[in-house]
């Protein structure tokens, strides 16, 4: 007999809100141009002319609400990735503890080559986005 | 050969020790001091006896921990212990106890900032309607005039309870990702968590108008800071990088200087 996993609170609280989130957004999807335009202009843009790391990220996520994924990973592909695993995430958190599946074991650190990854991960997405004048 | 002298077999009973006792000893009896030699040294005098060593003394969980304490009591001490004596707040929170708690702390906290900002928002929208007929501020501000006034403070308070465990949660992700980056977080996620909770301690200033909002601000990121040492014992230089590069990537930290740069050309 395989018994039962007990989840602990904390994972209920975080994937609860999750989901609260991901509901939000969908939710919230008429309205998002209108709260998207409320947030200020790229200072780093504003100031160098070079995007930041970040921009094209608001673009990125009006138009993965609007469904429309190849547009998002043009405007900031990293973003629109993370943004895109972190709507999903937040669907199946819930139900992923619900039905008592294994929990990821968290990493109280990286290793170097997980950590030059990274780098070369943001690197060469604003590098990216340089190149594609965003 | 006499059985005194022989140095085989169980030693001889001593005179005033039964054989229970001598089972008990097992084959090593104590040793008896032998009398002091007559001219020999005078004999030591026994050491006083040490006094106990009082035990440390117990750390006293935060007001806002403690399972009986009245709610409001609770957020006050612990908002005052905070803004007071930071690091020995951040020591005093217990590793057993989960995020459920300081996330209610952080989001009641946020919610006054939240509120309060709305509401001097609200106040000053006549203000800033003045301001859009300034050269230079029309399109600026345009986007901010397309949301009327009362929704945005009705939007506010209603969807703060909604956004900022939410926002909590991914603020704690990122320093958290940049922790692990820059080295480690022993204490986890959880800990992460904890410290970014009870960093929005000073929230409550944002009750003040106009600088107590950017006040708050400036030291919750000082709290942060003082909290992920505490919490993953890590150095305050790690602390500070965890925290303002999440900052420098999302370019909010140069928020303050477009500002300038823009209000500058504004009254050239």
């Amino acid at each position: 007999m395989n018994p039962r996993r007990v989840v602990s609170r904390e994972a209920w609280i975080i994937a609860l809100i999750w989901a609260a989130g991901s509901a939000l957004v969908w939710a919230a999807r008429p309205w998002l141009p209108a709260l998207a335009a409320l947030g200020p202009d790229c200072p780093f843009h504003a100031l160098t002319g070079l995007p930041c790391f970040a921009c094209g990220a608001t673009r990125a996520a009006l138009r993965l609400a609007a469904g429309d994924v190849p547009g998002a990973l043009v405007l900031n592909p990293l973003a629109a990735l993370g943004l895109a695993a972190a709507w999903l995430g937040g669907l199946a958190a819930p139900l992923w503890l619900a039905l008592g599946l294994p929990l990821p074991r968290e990493p109280r650190s990286l290793p170097l080559y997980a950590r030059v990854a990274a780098l070369g991960i943001l690197l060469a997405n604003w590098c990216f986005l340089v190149a594609r004048g965003i | 050969m006499p059985p005194s002298l022989r140095l085989d077999g169980p030693p001889p009973a001593r005179p005033g020790w039964g054989k229970d006792a001598m089972d008990e000893l097992g084959s090593n009896p104590p040793a008896i001091p032998d009398p002091p030699l007559p001219g020999g040294p005078p004999p030591v005098p026994p050491l006083p006896p040490i006094p106990p060593v009082p035990p440390p003394p117990a750390v006293v969980p935060l007001p806002w921990e403690q399972s009986g304490y009245p709610f409001f009591p609770a957020i006050v001490e612990t908002t005052k212990l905070f803004l007071t004596r930071p690091r020995e707040a951040f020591e005093r929170s217990s590793p057993a106890i989960g995020i459920g708690r300081p996330l209610l702390y952080g989001c009641i906290l946020s919610f006054i900032l939240n509120f309060f900002t709305a509401v001097y928002q609200f106040w000053g929208s006549s203000f800033m309607r003045n301001m859009e007929n300034m050269p230079g501020m029309k399109d600026w501000m345009s986007a901010e005039r397309s949301i009327p006034p009362l929704a945005q403070l009705l939007g506010t308070i209603f969807a703060s309870p909604f956004v900022i465990p939410l926002a909590i949660l991914l603020v704690s992700g990122l320093v958290h990702v940049c922790l692990l980056l820059l080295g480690g977080a022993p204490a986890g996620y959880k800990g992460t968590v904890k410290a970014e909770c009870y960093a929005y301690a000073p929230a409550i200033l944002g009750i003040l108008p106009l600088c107590g909002s950017v006040a708050a601000a400036i030291w919750t990121i000082v709290l942060l800071v003082i909290g992920l040492t505490v919490v993953h014992r890590i150095s305050t230089g790690k602390a500070v990088a965890a925290v303002l590069i999440p900052f420098c990537l999302c370019c909010a930290c140069l928020f303050p200087l477009l500002m300038l740069a823009k209000l500058g050309h504004m009254f050239r």
